[in-house]
């Protein structure tokens, strides 16, 4: 029944207008389960949609929105493949976060508030998934910049989390304003706002607006996805709650780019200029992202640019026109980075809101963590792309795209036509392959630190409520078993769910779509790929728990690093700023070291600041954008008043004193000016007079 | 039929009541105010659910020929689709006013209503008049009442701002009425007859030569572009908006700087066509300097008045940016292309500019009524000065969450009116030219700075006194830390909360304005307060931290009953007018259709229509 679809829509919708409306009126316990309730409902109405027989031709619901003279924008729901697979991930992946909060935000003062957004969220997600024209998608991408915006700065008294909320809705709306223009392209070249309309146009094929659609459209993927060089606001946004980090950036809002890149790929696949930049930015962003995660510190940011790097992945894909495979990662990761993020905040629960990784260590031997261990290892072991887990066959099937070894590949007509060559998309897929690497190394440093090891923490940690277990139990089931839905014959049937879509956004019958072969899957490919992953779980082994001093301890002069590597603990009310620069302080403390010593930490602080990008948009954005509006505000615009107002007013003053000494009281002054009047009025007279 | 002499003239007879009442009687005098703009308000409601919004034209006309017959002037009143909406924004927007001045004016509280209603009849006016006599008198006695709001119920610099408002809107006035005069000659140059009557002069207007329509054009968009205020002759309005009490902000963003955007569509482009196409450009680029100047400067400003005034300064340019991309995208005659064509292609920009007229005045109205919350009770509008004082989000949540609406309106979040607006108005302008709206574009991003920066500031209080207040603890987890104080849980309090409420009801009607008792249950009894506590005695650090509540908490009560009254309908129609645009839109299309007619079609009909005026 794909009329269901607005089910999906409306039930979070009623849940967030019930606990803004009445929430106050409701017990904790009531407004939260009105949240989880519409969440959870919401989902039963996406698998009813999901078993509709035949997909409706045009949208379902319409509604007249906008009526500018004859030019009008319809409001209308989109039930395809396409729209019910994000919404199938939204609705199960959010009901089980909300689930896991009520546990989590048990202590919180705001509990309903917390609850009210995230039901808007989840309003504003969804309304961006099925609607079915560019205008209403819109609607809901400034929706869901909105709701991360609250739950980032959720925690208000903070100063670190009121900045990073702040950060995040700029970057956000540079996104919006992006697709906003997107679409204003769209609108000029193709006169329609619908997905239908614009993207089967055959003007796509003239001119090259396309190029610059895919441009715009590509700002706002790139700000919302967190893509290279819109990407510094998502570590920052893990001072939200971590079900919240869990639910927004990482499962579902991050992806929202991939998915407008696979839902407009009649433009993207069209655009010569996208074959080129969304590969590379997502090669660059997964490896940047990678690098960054090997060296911090904090529990959750290594969750933070872990994402970054696997979105970049998903973009790789998604830039060489594997949509599928891109669509099937998004899928798997939803599984894997909730699960590990939600595993993250048993711990960090179990602690009492520690999040440093230097001060955990061991935990896999307590009673209370145990679980969270098992856990977050099935979620490294997955996003490691270790054969059964989820995170293997997409993985594979992304690898599997680019011609790793050089073998024959078949470039689109774009690729073509952009000048790309298979070399090109060998070399991005080493890159992906070098990530892979990267990205298992750091996911088990972080294992290894967290559970493994002699512990670090202070006090005992807590036992996790039931109603937290339990939907990590379930997410761990997904992210084990979950890359085998797409197992019915071997990769095919992901094809044949996303078939009705494909076919309606095929222009002329053809479409650039690409769907996951087996063939491309070949013995060598499945070595490279398994083998990156188990020789970065290897290597990470042998750093942290064969050679534990190597890792970050700057100080070979105390053999048990941990103790004195820490000696005062950053204090939790410090901003994230400020945790750094002690950070380095501490680092910097042991002396009489090597240049070797300084060069390794120069490095490491390189990337622990995610290099340097913060400290560059400062300088080239920030501060002199702060120094012209200032100069503007108390010089510029107190010039124009003076110039206009006072100006004038003192040059009419000076006028009336030049005037003023006309008039002087003689008589005789006055009688010599009428002289001259009737000599000039005669002078004039008489000229003009002789002259006709 | 005199319904709009009615509703013009109804406050004047509202203030000749009021200026028989005795001088003691406040609270009578407020009735008397508040009834008369409601009874105002619920005509322009008839009037707007009567019109017909396609009949092309004028309704609700009202025609007296010989008023003055020696310079042609008549009494002539009459709405069409731009000018109907103005009358239902100024008649919504007077009623919250006159509730929002109920408890901040004490002083002089009579001759504050005569001034308010006498600038009600001048605002009416103006929207109604059709007679360029008729309309100048309206535009000139708006401008005396506002002068004497500014200038006598302001704030330390009122004189200053109110000589400088009137001054400056005098300057650009006269301008018009030489502007007029010329026409009034250059219409009987043409046709040997005397009127000062619009309609009829518009019907001729296209024949007027190129150079006059030059430099009239230019006369007229002076007035009208002081009065906007279009960059650079915008530095009255953050003075008079800081100066001015909260109501007459209110009125003077909602109502009065569409006086300006209403001349540009009345006279500048159905007058001057010619000049409209050739001068567009210009107004284009004033108009995107207006957006980004107002947006960059809006961000550093240290007060809060003056911030949204400057957030007028932007906002308004995107009306002007959008009737002249409009105006420019009428220069289709020469590649042939018909009205239809034209019309489908640039209507977007005119509904965008006239939906922002409306949009903005709920939007900036709202935001001037937020700030004026606050200076009710801290009697300041420094923003670094309140984020100092409190947490403004946990004392009064109510207006912490109507606050939030008005500003992501501002900052242009859709589902709310303000995003309508801008996108009409920037997608016509990305149909003159892309870089223009790319440009514009960086004023949303610099709005998502300035708004969320104040609201941070304002609403969410100090971050820093945290680290006095609880000191422990990212993430809000009294886990295990909790002390037995704990226990003071809101449920407890829920109950007496709803007696409270009641109670502050009713002592917000019933009792004296500046009778503190009705401030201080209120702030006791919310659910916010129990809330605040819970949450500091979760942190087990007791009240160490809470100084500033127990300092400023009698001093922070959430919204009382007119502030309620104020900003929620607001915020409310702001919302509706996001959700459902095709409200106001419905009404643009046949004045956009006669605009473009004339641009269009002007050379051809102004000959036939000069031999049916001759006759």
């Amino acid at each position: 029944m794909p009329e269901a679809i607005g089910l999906v829509l409306l039930l979070p919708f009623l849940g967030f207008l019930i606990n803004v409306f009445f929430g106050f009126q409701l017990s904790k316990r009531a407004s939260a389960s009105v949240a989880c309730a519409a969440v959870g409902l919401a989902f039963i109405a996406a698998l009813v949609a999901a078993l509709t027989p035949r997909w409706p031709e045009g949208a379902v619901l319409k509604y007249d929105w906008t009526v500018a003279g004859p030019w009008r924008i319809s409001f209308g729901l989109l039930a395809d493949p396409l729209s019910v697979y994000m919404s199938l991930i939204i609705t199960g992946v959010g009901f089980l976060i909300h689930l896991y909060s009520l546990g989590y935000m048990d202590h919180e003062p705001d509990y309903r508030r917390y609850f009210t957004y995230m039901n808007l969220f989840v309003t504003a997600m969804l309304l961006l998934v099925t609607s079915d024209n560019f205008v209403t998608l819109l609607v809901g991408w400034a929706g869901v910049g909105l709701s991360s915006f609250l739950l980032i700065g959720f925690y208000i008294h903070k100063p670190s989390a009121v900045n990073a909320a702040r950060k995040a809705i700029v970057m956000n709306t540079i996104g919006d304003v992006g697709l906003l223009l997107g679409i204003f392209v769209i609108i000029a070249n193709t006169g329609a706002v619908t997905f239908v309309g614009a993207l089967t146009s055959e003007t796509i094929s003239q001119g090259d607006w396309r190029n610059w659609a895919a441009l715009f459209l590509f700002i706002a993927c790139a700000a919302k996805s967190a893509q290279i060089p819109l990407h510094t606001w998502l570590p920052d946004a893990m001072e939200g709650p971590t079900p919240v980090s869990a639910l927004i950036h990482a499962a579902t809002m991050v992806t929202a780019g991939v998915y407008l890149v696979v839902r407009a790929h009649p433009i993207f696949g069209a655009s010569e200029w996208a074959a080129w930049f969304i590969p590379i930015i997502g090669a660059a962003t997964a490896f940047y992202a990678a690098t960054c995660a090997l060296v911090q510190t904090d529990l959750k940011r290594v969750l933070a640019y872990s994402t970054i790097s696997q979105l970049g992945y998903m973009f790789m894909a998604a830039g060489i026109a594997a949509y599928e495979a891109s669509m099937f990662h998004l899928l798997t990761h939803a599984f894997f980075k909730a699960l590990l993020f939600l595993a993250a905040g048993l711990v960090i629960h179990s602690l009492a809101g520690e999040q440093d990784m230097r001060k955990m260590g061991g935990l896999r031997k307590n009673g209370a963590t145990r679980f969270a261990a098992t856990v977050f290892l099935i979620g490294a072991l997955a996003i490691s792309g270790i054969p059964i887990f989820s995170g293997f066959f997409s993985k594979e099937a992304i690898l599997g795209s680019f011609p790793l070894l050089g073998e024959a590949h078949t470039l689109t007509a774009a690729q073509q036509a952009a000048g790309i060559t298979p070399l090109f998309l060998t070399i991005i897929g080493w890159v992906g392959v070098v990530t892979a690497l990267l990205t298992s190394f750091y996911m088990f440093r972080a294992y290894f630190l967290t559970f493994e090891g002699s512990p670090r923490f202070e006090g005992h940690p807590h036992a996790n409520p039931p109603n937290m277990i339990v939907p990590v139990g379930i997410l761990a089931v997904l992210a084990t078993f979950g890359g085998l839905v797409a197992f019915e014959g071997i990769w095919n049937s992901l094809e044949r769910w996303f078939a009705p879509t494909i076919e309606r956004f095929s222009v002329k019958g053809k479409t650039t779509w690409r769907s996951i072969e087996v063939g491309q899957l070949d013995l060598i490919g499945l070595v490279i790929g398994i083998g990156a992953g188990v020789v970065g779980i290897g290597l990470a082994y042998v750093v942290f728990m064969r050679r534990p001093k190597v890792t970050l301890a700057p100080s070979p002069a105390e053999p048990d690093y941990v103790p004195n590597y820490f000696p005062r603990a950053p204090k939790k009310e410090q901003s994230r700023l400020a945790q750094e620069r002690n950070y380095i302080e501490i680092t910097k403390a042991p002396t009489g070291l090597g240049i070797g010593h300084y060069l390794k930490l120069g490095f490491t602080n390189f990337l622990l600041y995610g290099w340097g990008f913060d400290l560059l948009y400062n300088l080239l954005f920030v501060w002199p954008g702060k120094g012209i509006a200032n100069l503007i505000a108390r010089w510029f615009d107190h010039e124009i008043e003076q110039a206009v107002d006072v100006g004038v007013g003192e040059n009419a003053c000076e006028v009336s004193q030049i005037v003023r000494y006309t008039e002087t009281g003689y008589v005789r002054n006055y009688a010599l000016g009428i002289l001259v009047g009737a000599v000039a009025i005669l002078f004039y007279v008489t000229v003009v007079g002789l002259a006709r | 039929m005199f319904l709009l002499s009615t509703m013009t003239y109804l406050p004047l007879l509202g203030a000749l009541l009021i200026m028989l009442l005795p001088k003691k009687s406040d609270n009578l005098i407020r009735w008397v105010a508040l009834l008369t703009t409601l009874v105002v308000f619920g005509l322009s409601i008839y009037t707007i659910l009567g019109f017909n919004q396609d009949s092309k034209g004028y309704q609700y006309e009202e025609y007296y020929k010989d008023w003055i017959p020696s310079i042609g002037s008549g009494y002539h009143m009459g709405v069409d689709g731009v000018s109907v909406l103005m009358v239902l924004l100024n008649g919504f927007l007077f009623v919250l006013a006159i509730i929002a001045s109920w408890k901040p004016i004490q002083t002089r509280v009579r001759e504050y209503y005569v001034s308010m209603l006498l600038l009600y009849v001048g605002l009416m006016g103006v929207f109604c008049a059709l007679d360029f006599f008729l309309f100048y008198i309206f535009w000139e006695l708006v401008l005396i009442p506002m002068a004497l709001l500014i200038g006598i119920w302001g704030g330390p610099r009122r004189v200053y701002a109110a000589v400088k408002f009137f001054l400056y809107t005098l300057v650009g006035s006269l301008l018009m009425l030489l502007a007029i005069i010329a026409l009034y000659f250059q219409y009987y140059d043409l046709t040997k007859t005397n009127t000062l009557d619009i309609p009829t002069i518009t019907k001729i207007a296209p024949q007027f030569s190129e150079t006059f329509q030059f430099w009239a054009f230019l006369a007229f968009a002076l007035a009208f572009a002081i009065k906007v205020p279009l960059w650079p002759f915008h530095t009255w309005l953050p003075d008079a908006h800081t100066e001015a009490p909260t109501a007459g902000s209110v009125i003077l963003a909602g109502n009065m700087l569409k006086m300006g955007c209403y001349g540009f569509i009345r006279f500048n482009l159905p007058l001057f066509p010619d000049a409209s196409k050739t001068l567009a450009p210009l107004m284009i680029g004033l108009a995107v300097i207006a957006i980004i100047y107002g947006a960059l400067v809006a961000i550093v400003q240290p007060d809060m008045k003056r911030l949204v005034a400057y957030t007028s300064v932007s906002h308004m340019g995107f009306v002007i940016l959008g009737l002249f991309s409009f105006a420019y995208g009428l220069r289709g005659k020469a590649s042939g292309q018909t009205t239809d064509v034209l019309l489908r292609d640039n209507s977007a920009a005119f509904d965008g500019a006239v939906f922002t007229m409306f949009s903005h005045g709920l939007l900036t109205g709202g935001l001037f009524l937020c700030v004026g919350v606050i200076y009710d009770r801290l009697h300041t509008r420094d923003i670094k000065t309140i984020q100092d004082t409190t947490r403004v989000a946990n004392r009064m949540p109510a207006y912490a969450a109507i606050y939030m609406l008005y500003t992501m309106g501002s900052l242009g979040l859709p589902m709310i009116s303000g995003f309508v607006g801008e996108f009409l108005a920037m997608q016509g302008a990305f149909r003159v030219n892309g870089w223009i709206a790319f440009g514009t574009s960086f004023a949303i991003i610099l709005a998502a700075i300035y708004m969320l920066w104040l609201y941070q500031r304002v609403i969410w209080g100090k971050p820093a006194d945290y680290e006095l207040a609880t000191g422990h603890d990212d993430h809000g987890h009294g886990h295990g830390h909790a002390t037995p104080a704990a226990q003071v849980t809101p449920a407890p309090t829920q109950a007496s909360s709803k007696k409270a409420d009641l109670k502050w009801l009713y002592q917000s009607i019933v009792l004296e304005p500046e009778d503190n008792d009705s401030s201080a249950a209120a702030s006791h009894g919310t659910p916010a307060e129990s809330h605040t506590d819970s949450h500091d005695n979760d942190h087990g650090h007791g009240h160490g931290g809470d100084k500033d509540l127990k300092e400023n908490g009698a001093k922070f009560p959430d919204l009382n009953l007119g502030e309620w009254l104020t900003l929620y309908p607001m915020g409310i129609a702001a919302v509706v007018l996001g959700v459902f645009p095709g409200l106001v839109l419905n009404f643009l299309h046949k004045p956009a259709e006669q605009i473009t007619a004339i641009f269009v079609n002007h050379a051809d009909l102004a000959a036939t229509l000069l031999q049916q005026v001759g006759k």
